[in-house]
């Protein structure tokens, strides 16, 4: 089920009401019901998946707990690390994995191929296995006690709004929560529907409008020029963080009108002033994971330093296999680990640079161009993300960076007036950054008189009805 | 006494109002939710709300054309002619097997504005006609269990837009487009429930429930026009459409405009014509030696293929119907042309917000059919009699 469709402002509500009629020790049945229609409206043979993840995930972690050695711990981290792992290479990155041993043993004429299968990607199946082995791990490390109300952890694994594109919670802050009772409190359910409200916004009126650009140039790059390209390009990036952090917010928000808190998952991170600091503020459960269970047990940067380094890029390269079984996605991981490199190797030297052009006694310039910088890598990286081949994204730089195939038509939505707005929607929500940010706006709108907060309201929801795109379409980190 | 105070005060207070109030407000969206969604599941359910009833597939018994539902702009509102019973449905169909002559069509041939072509065969000849609305001839004969018998005509219509996909590949008797599932024992049960608790088409559903409820419709409809007259937007599913040039709205289906192989720019290159009048002559010959029925191929062109020049000027036709009729020519196909007399009419042939034909255009089809029935020797005594006296 996606949030954008009429099927989840049928559910969603239906669930809300049923949650706040129902006595608080049956609100968990409830939820987990819910959640697991919510996952089988899409493909309800899949459900077995996630079951078998959650069975394998309790028993493995109540099993390491009982254990007396650490060599029967580790077999049953090893168990649930292999059969979660197992299942998301299987359906994942099997058929990738296929492709280029056959063409490895192609070239060395070695006649043997490695079978394709033609299967369904689940949904979220690399966030959900995320969340349990982040469990699973926390319960061998000794940081976390085992679930011990099968019912409760199958909740955790399969909790609807956060189920299929996060944010990827951990077991620690969202396990406890289920067994908490929420009674109905207006305040937090009327900021979690403002919440969802904003998701739907940034989804539905920006994602969705720029998608129809994006696509038309991206998929047929050879029709297209440098203008079109960098055009494109742009639109891109805001597509992007529109709709993933637009689905964050309505997954937030939607817990949060049933009363569980989870965790932010992005803070405007197109202000960021290096590419460290978009990783604090991009993804962030995702940034965090592959910082506590990949980055710190490869030795963190408490290490020499040639290995600090190594462990910076790989944990960016798995980070950017983790998005998708293509070579587009590795570079684009790549590429984020060699800037974090960088910018450690050249620290002092920029350091140095910025002190002599005088930048220093003028923060704000050295601010913007800091910022300019680093929205220009990330921007250069996306390229990659959402190119359909290596080859479709060297074209597309190349067409960017040569003038002479500048010109000719930009306008490519179907209606005239999207092009213009797709420009104001970006302004638009590149002002609301600003200004929260900068001005707290968040905390002055809440000082507002409710007339105002209702007007702004009502705006938002009627720019969602008008403006926003109601035709079917996925959200883009599903596919991951 | 004081906390008594406080305890009314806090009963009366703003907030606990807007608490109250949100409460209520939440039970109403949660029951109004458990009513969609228990109606999209119920079809007497799902018409209790709407204005106008629907069937879930169809557009049938509506004031307005289908297309005027999907862009739901008040400017493309035109009033059809109120739909008949279905020919198919009455007492005047006959058996498939007692039948003098088969029409056998998609929904052109279904479509109940007006008097259906076998509704017009059976009225004028005064014969037996067994009308059926799908989409693959040889298996349906198969799945109904006809037995071969003297030979009769089977008019095979099917639209323009759909040629493609129905010949890209020899009919067979398990092509259908909706292949038979198990209705019956555990696997039957499983099905039912499986389709009860996961529809396939409820967002569908959902949609025609938000578009055309009585609570709901007045708002889709004023938002869609507003959408249009202040930005020009209107529904992917009718992406063309003209409010001038015709002397009354008219709107065009995507599936006729797109990208895909449905559509009027869709370049249909000779290899695929050869291929489609190979698949059209196998499925005449096997028709013939497994059934006895003897085919007459009736492409009905799309509303875009006759209009294109008013939307756009610079478009050329690939002459995929002429081309068409020129390879079933030589491979002596039974076919009924109707493409140069509709080209040729000046009278309107379609409705402006519906993809289906009017009466014009039926009558066109029916005469052209009637001549070439009158030619044709598969057709019992008492058909030719008949067409006979009509002559």
């Amino acid at each position: 089920m996606l949030f954008n469709s009429l099927e989840f402002i049928v559910f969603f509500p239906l669930v809300v009401a049923a949650y706040f009629a129902l006595p608080s020790r049956f609100r968990w049945i409830l939820l987990l019901i819910a959640s697991y229609y919510f996952y089988m409206c899409w493909n309800y043979k899949y459900i077995i998946l996630i079951i078998f993840s959650t069975l394998v995930d309790y028993v493995a972690a109540r099993a390491m707990f009982a254990a007396k050695s650490k060599r029967t711990k580790k077999f049953y981290l090893f168990a649930s690390l292999f059969s979660n792992l197992g299942l998301l290479f299987f359906f994942k990155y099997f058929n990738f994995f296929g492709e280029n041993v056959n063409a490895v043993f192609d070239s060395l004429n070695i006649f043997y191929n490695v079978p394709e299968y033609a299967f369904l990607l689940p949904v979220g199946i690399s966030f959900y296995t995320f969340q349990t082995l982040s469990y699973t791990i926390d319960v061998y490390m000794g940081k976390k006690e085992p679930e011990k109300h099968f019912g409760i952890f199958a909740l955790y694994v399969a909790f609807f709004p956060q189920l299929v594109a996060g944010p990827i919670e951990r077991s620690a802050r969202l396990l406890p929560q289920f067994h908490q009772v929420f009674t109905f409190d207006y305040n937090r359910i009327k900021t979690g529907i403002v919440l969802m409200a904003w998701g739907f916004f940034k989804k539905v009126v920006i994602a969705d409008r720029l998608a129809e650009y994006v696509n038309q140039v991206y998929n047929n790059p050879h029709d297209y020029g440098g203008l079109q390209d960098l055009i494109a390009t742009f639109f891109f990036g805001s597509q992007i963080y529109c709709d993933f952090s637009g689905y964050s917010d309505i997954a937030i928000g939607s817990a949060m009108v049933l009363g569980y808190d989870l965790m932010t998952n992005f803070r405007r991170p197109y202000l960021s002033k290096s590419i460290r600091e978009f990783w604090s503020r991009w993804h962030i459960s995702l940034s965090t994971w592959f910082r506590d269970y990949l980055y710190i047990p490869l030795g963190g940067n408490r290490v020499v330093k040639w290995r600090w380094y190594y462990n910076l890029f790989i944990t960016f390269l798995i980070s950017g296999l983790w998005h998708g079984a293509n070579w587009t996605f590795v570079i684009w991981g790549a590429l984020h680990g060699s800037y974090l490199v960088l910018a450690i190797v050249t620290a002092k030297s920029r350091d140095k640079l910025a002190l002599a052009a005088g930048l220093y006694r003028f923060k704000w310039i050295n601010n913007l161009i800091n910022l300019a910088w680093t929205f220009a890598l990330v921007y250069f990286a996306w390229i990659f993300f959402r190119a359909n081949s290596i080859q479709d994204a060297i074209l597309i730089i190349g067409n960017i960076l040569d003038f002479s195939t500048y010109g000719g038509a930009t306008q490519l939505f179907h209606f005239a007036s999207d092009f213009y707005l797709a420009f104001g929607l970006i302004g638009f929500l590149m002002m609301v950054e600003i200004l929260q940010e900068y001005y707290s706006l968040n905390g002055r709108l809440a000082n507002q008189t409710r007339l105002i907060k209702w007007v702004i309201f009502i705006i938002i929801v009627l720019m969602i009805f008008v403006l926003g795109k109601w035709d079917e379409s996925d959200f883009l980190y599903f596919q991951f | 006494m004081a906390n008594g105070m406080k305890a009314i005060f806090y009963i009366f207070s703003f907030k606990r109002m807007n608490e109250k109030l949100l409460k209520y407000l939440i039970y109403i969206a949660g029951i109004i939710g458990l009513y969609a969604f228990f109606a999209v599941r119920i079809l007497p359910m799902f018409n209790l709300v709407l204005i106008e009833d629907r069937h879930p597939d169809y557009f049938e018994f509506t004031k307005y054309g289908e297309l005027y539902y999907f862009s739901q702009i008040k400017h493309f509102r035109e009033e059809l002619p109120f739909p008949k019973g279905k020919y198919r449905l009455s007492e005047k169909q006959s058996s498939a097997q007692d039948a003098d002559i088969i029409a056998f069509g998609d929904s052109f041939f279904d479509f109940n504005r007006q008097k259906t072509v076998a509704e017009r065969l059976h009225d004028t000849l005064d014969v037996a006609v067994h009308a059926v609305n799908a989409w693959f001839p040889y298996s349906y004969f198969y799945h109904i269990g006809y037995e071969k018998a003297d030979p009769k005509v089977i008019i095979f219509e099917v639209v323009e837009r759909n040629i493609p996909f129905r010949f890209k590949q020899p009919h067979t008797r398990t092509l259908t487009l909706n292949p038979p599932e198990p209705h019956v024992g555990f696997r039957g049960m499983g099905n039912k429930v499986k389709k009860f608790i996961f529809p396939e088409n409820d967002e569908e559903l959902y949609s025609v429930m938000l578009k055309g409820s009585y609570l709901t419709e007045w708002l889709y409809t004023n938002i869609a026009t507003f959408k249009f007259d202040a930005l020009g937007y209107i529904s992917s599913r009718t992406p063309v459409y003209d409010l001038d040039q015709f002397g009354y709205p008219v709107l065009f289906y995507d599936l006729t405009v797109n990208d895909s192989y449905t559509s009027f720019y869709y370049e249909h290159t000779d290899e695929m014509i050869d291929t489609y009048c190979d698949n059209i002559t196998d499925l005449a010959n096997k028709l013939k030696k497994d059934f006895n029925l003897d085919m007459l191929f009736l492409p009905i062109p799309n509303k875009y293929t006759l209009y294109y020049d008013k939307i756009d000027p610079d478009a050329d036709y690939d002459n995929f119907l002429p081309r068409l009729y020129n390879e079933m020519e030589k491979r002596n196909i039974k076919y009924v042309n109707v493409y140069d007399d509709f080209a040729r009419s000046d009278r309107q042939l379609f409705y402006g917000t519906d993809t289906h034909w009017n009466k014009n255009g039926v009558d066109i089809a029916v005469e052209r059919l009637l001549e070439h029935l009158s030619e044709n020797p598969s057709l019992s005594g008492k058909v030719r009699l008949s067409l006979l006296l009509n002559n």
